[in-house]
């Protein structure tokens, strides 16, 4: 099934891990609630404890994952950049009433705000290592396919499996030009000409994408299309499910627990 | 002879630039017919007005004994005639060779099984069995065009169109498409700038030429080898 050629940097490549990993035999169903009440539950943690708790379960499920670690890596430092920005603001950001830790020059360092930076990193990593370990172990189209099957709108399902197929088509697209380009002495860089020729390729990406978009749909209308884009896919419960469902269930309660203020 | 495409008197233009005025054009049951015309002739939009994927502004288009106006009408009719686009990418965009297989036959009211076996038996005939589960964005131009065309034939049209099948093709690849095309015991028309393909496949072939149509006089396979000599 994993045909894919060397289109190592796109993102939206077949799913590694998948048949690999135990995570990838459970239903997707299952995967997609449980990633969706996991990102919710996390996101509701006040403490750093709890917070660091559930990183250490998202970490186990990413393991049984068995996501290579180079990619999973530069995932992370992607996801990270993000809460670097937060890193930059936050802990200077509760000058009045915070307790302080030190000073760089006129900016107070406060405990509230350290605490506050550390909670979200935590909190942000649990669910995308959660997220990545549920939802990456399952490939793009089943994903959509269970999503229908979840009374997704079919409108969102649609544009899903759309994205993932021409994500590819125009990535291709993009370094064709890119090349061209490069060919003709481009040279990436800050002067005006650079600036003209970055914006030609992304306006050029942009008709480009819209003119086949327009293709695409009247190929579809030629087949008969009217609203759905089937999936050969059937979805049936195990007993794979139940233990992971169960797991899940366990997971969940420690971490609540945890983080639990009578 | 069953006539089953028919158009009459038709016009169409984009914007100001006029393709088509007063044109007529039938094609009958049985034929073979090549559709060859410089770039901007019109070859394109002529097949996209047989789908009615674009509207003339006068004249009628009539499909398999059926006036064709609304879209309705063209819904019903396109299910009886497989569309081969020019870039197989804009055809096949489904996940799977099998799911983009299926499409079309689901589209017409199918079960998921009846499908199935549509799929199975489209993808034996084209020789391509293995291909079922393959993730459609990984296969070779030449691999996505015959999908592209088993698409077409797993809704059992009652004609082909295709628009450019061998563009930016290898010669075998071109060799496989010719062989499934004169296998598939269809009548089709076909637009395409290999002369040599061209000959080979069809059985009359007609010019696009200022907006009207004008016979082209088809090569023999021994006049044409003299042809590349010269």
């Amino acid at each position: 099934m994993a045909e894919s050629e060397n289109t190592a940097s796109a993102p939206f490549q077949e799913n590694r891990g998948q048949e690999i990993s135990p995570l990838s035999r459970v239903d997707a169903r299952a995967k997609i609630i449980c990633a969706v009440l996991w990102s919710l539950m996390v996101s509701w943690l006040s403490d750093i404890p709890g917070a660091l708790v559930a990183l250490a379960a998202s970490t186990l499920m990413i393991a049984l994952a068995r996501w290579p670690r180079r990619n999973l890596i530069n995932r992370l430092l992607t996801v990270n950049m993000f809460f670097l920005f937060m890193w930059l603001m936050l802990p200077f950001s509760f000058s009045s009433p915070g307790r302080e830790v030190t000073r760089l020059g006129p900016l107070v360092v406060t405990r509230e705000g350290l605490d506050l930076a550390s909670l979200l990193t935590l909190k942000g990593n649990a669910i995308v290592l959660m997220v990545l370990a549920l939802l990456g172990t399952s490939p793009m189209y089943i994903l959509a396919a269970a999503g229908r099957k979840l009374k997704f709108p079919e409108k969102l399902v649609s544009l899903f499996l759309l994205t993932v197929r021409y994500y590819q088509v125009i990535f291709k697209e993009y370094q064709r030009l890119r090349k061209a380009m490069r060919a003709r002495g481009f040279k990436l860089g800050l002067s005006r000409n650079c600036l003209r020729g970055v914006s030609n390729l992304v306006g050029s990406l942009l008709v480009r994408s819209f003119d086949r978009a327009d293709r695409v749909h009247r190929a579809m209308v030629c087949r008969g299309y009217s609203g759905i884009i089937w999936v050969r896919a059937e979805f049936k419960y195990t007993k794979t499910d139940l233990v992971f469902v169960f797991s899940m269930m366990i997971l969940f309660a420690i971490v609540g627990g945890s983080d639990w203020k009578p | 002879m069953e006539t089953l495409i028919s158009i009459r008197n038709l016009t169409f233009a984009y914007d100001r630039r006029e393709i088509f005025k007063d044109f007529s054009f039938e094609f009958q049951a049985g034929q073979r017919t090549g559709l060859v015309g410089s770039n901007g002739s019109g070859k394109s939009t002529l097949l996209q007005l047989i789908m009615g994927l674009l509207k003339p502004s006068a004249g009628e288009i009539e499909l398999f004994g059926k006036l064709c106006r609304s879209e309705n009408d063209f819904r019903e009719a396109r299910l009886q005639i497989g569309f081969v686009f020019q870039d197989a990418n804009d055809q096949l965009f489904c996940p799977t060779v099998g799911d983009d297989l299926a499409f079309g036959p689901l589209n017409m009211g199918k079960t998921m099984a009846e499908a199935d076996a549509m799929v199975d038996e489209t993808l034996e005939l084209l020789n391509l069995s293995s291909f079922k589960e393959r993730v459609t964005y990984g296969l070779s131009d030449g691999e996505k065009k015959l999908v592209a065309m088993g698409t077409a034939l797993a809704m059992k049209p009652k004609a082909l169109i295709l628009d450019e099948p061998t563009t930016c093709l290898d010669e075998e690849a071109c060799d496989r498409i010719a062989k499934v095309l004169m296998d598939c015991g269809l009548p089709y028309l076909v637009v395409a700038h290999d002369r040599d393909f061209l000959d080979r496949v069809v059985t009359n072939a007609i010019r696009l030429k200022d907006g009207q149509i004008v016979p082209e006089p088809l090569r023999a396979p021994n006049a044409r080898t003299g042809n590349q000599a010269a």
